[in-house]
């Protein structure tokens, strides 16, 4: 239903911004909602940020990974340092980022292009998208216009809707992203940067779906959290 | 490029990966992809194909054979599907995941290109390819390949160029095709071929032009093979022409080519890792793991090409490597020898002769001057070494030469004793069970032992017509069975009824024949090639009867490799005896020929010696 939506708010905006870089973007079809998992493309992506408003937070970092056939595809892997405007702060000891480190980062217009380009007819997997998907809304609504339409996979979500579906919820059972890995048998990952944590997701939902209903019944619309 | 951090770290921890330098790391990184795998669901199943290098990160994985048994169970770390890789030929094995699993799929041609580049990871690699396939003891080597059609080893389309290209030209393009041969065409039809080697020898050699046409050096009309044959039918056709390439036709069509090394040089080389490798094992048990893995190298070396005296080296080699590591492992055992002493090897291991299959004859000396008690400590040594090769295939000795027992386990003294009677009071009888007592050879310990004691026998013995004649008398009991041609019967008793012994009747009259005629020329040489050569220089034989010996011994020798190996493929034991419908026509004749020569020979030593 949801995604019958996107296609049309898409397609009206393919409308007014023909001559804009978001041409392609917007034309590339999205898969059906009724598409089986393994014939879907997904880009798995991790931002890091200089604080957790996503009005006035700069991102610092980027990484991500796609994913198709049903497999973590490494050749796709990218990680982007960004300059921010502001300075990183207090927000270092969170992602390990310094000022000088930051300051050799690429600009944010262009690192925001490339994020298009990739997402071309992909759907968007983020751990915890909230904040993600918020900040990346708001890169495009300042380039573009809208807030980038495509339908978004939350992993935390996905997991949190299963729980609640099955009466699983207690409070001990944490969705942060290492336990969750942990309950799928997914290995531990030590270093923390956007790419691994961008692996991570991307390896937690192929665990995901091959887990509750295998890959080939698993459709496109059991997945998608939001748009 | 990005470097993958936590899918790096965990490569370079892999056995074999350990020696990459970062950007290899990073390429073998950006090559995977990552798949989750329920428990109990499949991954790779028999006879699919598969192009990836597949090691698991998480997890377990079982591989069962075509049969549902249980090859092997992986755990994180360890890696499967590479001998598809290496061998271009489909998964041999079923892989399920037993728990949930998460795999790296590494791309196989990424991976073969980083072995290339790499030994460590090569050698690696083949080392656990030979591992993987001896899992099973009774899956031969490369049956499995051997078994598939030669269509399944094909790589890529045949790489082609016309006939009216230049030389030049053709060599640029197997330059940047990365290939050894080039099939030339006309229009569709395949007119020639022409490898490295024809460069190297038709036209670099000879000062060629390279701007002259391809067709002018190239090999007109090749051997080929249809898809349909059998891979090892193909291994055979190289062998026997001396080819290393065979373009394979599908319907008369070119389909593709083969080469020698496709199938081939994951298991013949690197034997010698089998030797560091026992050399570095403290127990028994371990050397008898180590030498699981000796038939399969016996047969790589087979297939590529090796002949019976490099065979006899090599089989030799690890059996000297064995021997030597019980030894150490004895002393550590028990202590220091109380005595300088030496371990004599004897018969074929003497000889640097052994074969696929071979029993022990050894013995030991020790210095006159020995402590009182001293044999207390060379008879625990000795039960460590005969019981250790024992359990390493290298069965007692049925005659019970062997140092444990206390008759051959003797000062210096006793020894030359016991040739001095053998020598100078021989009995026909003794000497035949003493025969292979002139063929010792020093593998551990004090070599000064075994040289004096060879410098006495070849003192005592040359010139001792009645010991050498009765030697030679011994030498005519087994002969090479002529008549075996007219009739095709020989072996009329037991399990090998209708066969011929190739070692009984071939190889051990031209043995007895060496040491005979090298004794009688006053050299104590060891191997039968060197005792031929020996006694030619010493003129107890002609340069041409010795030359002549030489090649039947190659050839009967050969013959058997072939048996063994067909024996080895089809899972059986090997043995000697080679039944006539295994033989071609152009072989029996062969082989009569080699036979006709062992009975000259032999007529010449009654001769020479007298012998009614």
């Amino acid at each position: 239903m949801r995604m019958l939506g996107l296609a049309l708010r898409r397609r009206w905006l393919k409308s007014k911004h023909s001559e804009s870089p978001f041409e392609e973007f917007l034309a590339a079809p999205l898969p059906e909602s009724s598409a089986a998992f393994d014939d879907c493309e997904f880009v798995c992506l991790d931002i890091e940020t200089t604080g957790l408003d996503a009005k006035t937070a700069d991102l610092l970092s980027v990484g991500w990974v796609v994913v198709r056939d049903g497999r973590v595809d490494l050749s796709t892997c990218e990680t982007h340092l960004i300059r921010p405007a502001n300075e990183v702060g207090d927000s270092a000891s969170v992602h390990g980022l310094t000022d000088t480190q930051v300051s050799h980062g690429k600009d944010e217009g262009l690192v925001f292009s490339r994020i298009i380009e990739v997402l071309t007819g992909r759907i968007l997997v983020v751990h915890h998208a909230g904040l993600d998907k918020a900040l990346l809304d708001r890169l495009c609504a300042a380039r573009y216009g809208p807030a980038l339409p495509l339908p978004v996979v939350d992993t935390l979500a996905l997991e949190h809707r299963r729980q609640q579906r099955r009466h699983h919820v207690s409070e001990n059972q944490s969705l942060r992203l290492g336990d969750l890995r942990e309950r799928y048998n997914l290995p531990y990952y030590q270093a923390h940067d956007c790419l691994v944590d961008a692996i991570s997701t991307a390896e937690l939902l192929i665990a995901m779906v091959a887990t509750h209903d295998g890959a080939e019944k698993t459709r496109l619309s059991q997945l998608v959290t939001g748009t | 490029m990005n470097e993958i951090p936590e899918i790096e770290r965990f490569l370079q921890t892999l056995p074999g990966f350990d020696g990459l330098d970062d950007k290899e790391i990073n390429s073998a990184a950006r090559a995977t992809e990552i798949a989750y795998y329920r428990e109990g669901s499949d991954i790779l199943q028999i006879g699919t194909s598969n192009r990836k290098l597949n090691i698991v990160r998480s997890g377990a994985v079982e591989l069962r054979d075509e049969e549902g048994d249980l090859v092997i169970r992986l755990a994180e770390g360890e890696s499967f599907g590479f001998p598809s890789v290496m061998n271009a030929a489909p998964a041999r094995n079923h892989s399920r995941a037993i728990e949930d699993t998460l795999i790296y799929h590494v791309d196989g041609d990424t991976f073969n290109d980083l072995r290339r580049g790499n030994t460590a990871l090569d050698t690696f690699y083949i080392r656990s390819l030979s591992d993987r396939l001896l899992q099973k003891p009774t899956a031969p080597t490369f049956r499995g390949a051997a078994d598939a059609s030669v269509g399944s080893l094909i790589g890529r389309q045949p790489v082609t160029i016309s006939r009216t290209a230049t030389i030049a030209e053709t060599a640029q393009a197997m330059v940047s095709e990365r290939v050894s041969a080039m099939l030339i065409v006309d229009d569709e039809d395949m007119v020639g071929i022409v490898t490295d080697r024809d460069i190297r020898s038709r036209v670099v050699a000879v000062n060629r032009s390279v701007d002259e046409p391809v067709a002018s050096i190239m090999t007109e009309s090749p051997i080929t093979l249809d898809v349909e044959a059998l891979a090892y039918s193909a291994a055979l056709t190289m062998m026997q022409n001396n080819i290393h390439h065979l373009p394979i036709t599908d319907d008369g069509k070119l389909a593709g080519m083969v080469s020698r090394s496709d199938f081939m040089r994951l298991e013949t080389e690197h034997p010698l890792y089998l030797v560091s490798d026992i050399a570095k094992q403290w127990t028994a048990d371990g050397i008898v793991k180590a030498c699981e893995r000796l038939p399969g190298l016996i047969l790589g070396q087979i297939e590529s090409d090796a002949d019976g005296e490099q065979l006899g080296q090599f089989i030799t080699t690890i059996t000297d490597t064995v021997t030597r590591q019980l030894l150490r492992i004895a002393e550590r055992e028990l202590g220091p020898a109380p005595c300088a002493f030496a371990w004599i090897a004897m018969g074929s291991q003497g000889r640097f002769e052994q074969s696929a299959k071979s029993d022990q004859d050894n013995a030991l000396v020790f210095v006159d001057d020995a402590p009182d008690g001293a044999d207390a400590w060379f008879e625990k040594a000795a039960k460590i070494v005969n019981d250790g090769l024992d359990a390493c295939g290298y069965v007692y000795c049925p005659g019970d030469v062997m140092a444990s027992n206390p008759k051959w386990r003797q000062p210096l003294r006793q020894w030359k004793k016991y040739f001095h009677k053998w020598i100078t009071v021989p009995e026909e009888k003794a000497l035949m069970h003493a025969n292979i007592f002139f063929d010792l050879r020093c593998v551990y310990g004090d070599q000064h032992l075994v040289e004096a004691l060879k410098s006495f026998i070849v003192e005592t013995a040359s010139g001792n017509e009645l010991f050498l004649a009765l030697m030679s008398k011994n030498a005519m009991n087994y002969q090479p069975p002529l008549g075996f041609f007219r009739q095709f019967v020989l072996d009329r008793a037991g399990e090998h009824r209708n066969t011929l012994d190739l070692k009984l009747n071939g190889i051990m009259p031209i043995v007895e024949i060496a040491r005979i005629r090298s004794l009688a020329a006053g050299q104590m040489r060891i191997s039968t090639r060197n005792r031929l050569k020996a006694a030619a220089a010493g003129g107890e034989l002609t340069d041409a009867d010795a030359q002549n010996l030489i090649d039947a011994l190659d050839f009967i020798e050969q013959l058997r490799l072939e048996h063994q190996s067909r024996q080895m493929h089809a899972g059986k034991k090997p043995d000697n005896h080679l039944a006539p419908a295994e033989l071609s026509p152009l072989v029996r004749q062969n082989l009569k020929a080699a036979f006709t020569q062992v009975r000259v020979s032999q007529q010449a030593l009654k001769n020479r010696f007298h012998i009614q």
